[in-house]
């Protein structure tokens, strides 16, 4: 099934009556269900495997995400119409969808190094330009010496030292 | 008396004799005049046609002589000229391809002085690139060093009201 397909899917649970709590819900059942499936292939593989059946997949789901009503409904519906490795193949587009409603911001931060000060000082920034209803993921790379380097979805921002060198010897 | 009986008897016996000669030469000259004279006629008028046809090969040997030469010389002069053309020909190509030549090596200097600058131009930014890329190599050691977890947390905070400025300005 083509991404067209999970998009229509996409509009369908979104202009239904779900609420923002269950869209919530939904948002980071789905984030720990691709976290999984990414991370281990035996589940992906028998999850987008035709010969096991919907109940057998439904409770392997179920042991990921949790038995909330409108999680399990929402992958319910995934399987019935049969686009989970359409789900799977374009995670990445669904979750930024979702998140697009939800107005969250999903922000990958990289710096040389973190420490509790440094993390809540960084957030207290962040939170200060795009609100409080962010999704942030810290990761530490000493290359970059200090600075730091802000993924806020499809953009980049980098302040970081090796960044600003490399921009100045590139001039 | 003896002696004189003895001389008329040679004499006699002579005149007899020079009587039988005259006989002889004289039945010699009936019978062979005829023959003699037509047989040196006839070698006579050999002789003459033979000079005379011996003339007409001269004449005709002489004629064609005289076309041979007239023709030699035609040949002569018509290998002159295609000597001298040839010759004329083959000066114009040699200053043809001088000149070629001498455009060729014009353009290929040229052409080389151009390629040596543009070289010496790529050497030196190569070597400009290394010296930058080894400064810019030691500088971030020296920076890595000497960065205060302070320092890193104020380039930090700089950066984010960079990003604040970037974000109000596009929205």
């Amino acid at each position: 099934m083509s991404s067209a397909t999970i998009n229509d899917f996409l509009q369908a649970i979104t202009s239904s009556d779900t609420s923002k709590d269950e869209l919530k819900n939904i948002y980071s059942s789905l984030v720990d269900f691709f976290n999984i499936t990414s991370s281990n292939k035996e589940i992906k593989v028998f999850l987008t495997n035709d010969i096991y059946d919907s109940d057998s997949k439904l409770s392997i789901i179920k042991d990921i995400v949790g038995d909330s009503d409108s999680s399990m409904n929402f992958f319910k519906t995934v399987l019935d119409f049969e686009i989970l490795d359409d789900l799977i193949s374009s995670h990445d587009f669904f979750l930024k969808k979702l998140r697009k409603i939800l107005d969250r911001v999903k922000i990958e931060v990289f710096v040389s190094s973190i420490d509790d000060d440094k993390k809540n000082s960084i957030m207290n920034e962040l939170s200060d330009i795009w609100g409080s209803n962010l999704e942030v993921n810290f990761n530490v790379d000493p290359d970059i010496i200090g600075g730091i380097v802000l993924q806020v979805e499809d953009k980049f921002y980098d302040g970081s030292i090796k960044g600003k060198i490399e921009k100045f010897n590139n001039i | 008396m003896a002696e004189e009986i003895n001389l008329v008897g040679q004499l006699k016996f002579a005149s007899q004799h020079l009587f039988n000669l005259f006989v002889f030469v004289g039945i010699l000259y009936y019978f062979l005049k005829r023959p003699v004279t037509s047989f040196f006629q006839s070698r006579s008028l050999n002789i003459e046609n033979s000079i005379n046809s011996a003339k007409d090969i001269i004449e005709s040997a002489q004629k064609l002589y005289d076309d041979s030469s007239s023709k030699v010389s035609q040949i002569d002069n018509e290998v002159t000229q295609i000597r001298d053309s040839s010759n004329k020909i083959c000066d114009n190509k040699v200053a043809e391809i001088n000149d070629n030549a001498s455009s060729m090596v014009a353009l290929i200097e040229r052409d080389t002085k151009e390629i040596i600058k543009l070289e010496t131009k790529k050497i030196n930014n190569q070597i400009e690139d290394q010296i930058l890329n080894k400064a810019v190599e030691l500088a971030l050691n020296d920076i890595k060093v000497s960065l205060t977890p302070q320092e890193d947390v104020k380039i930090i905070k700089n950066y984010l009201e960079e990003v604040k400025k970037d974000v109000i300005s596009n929205n």
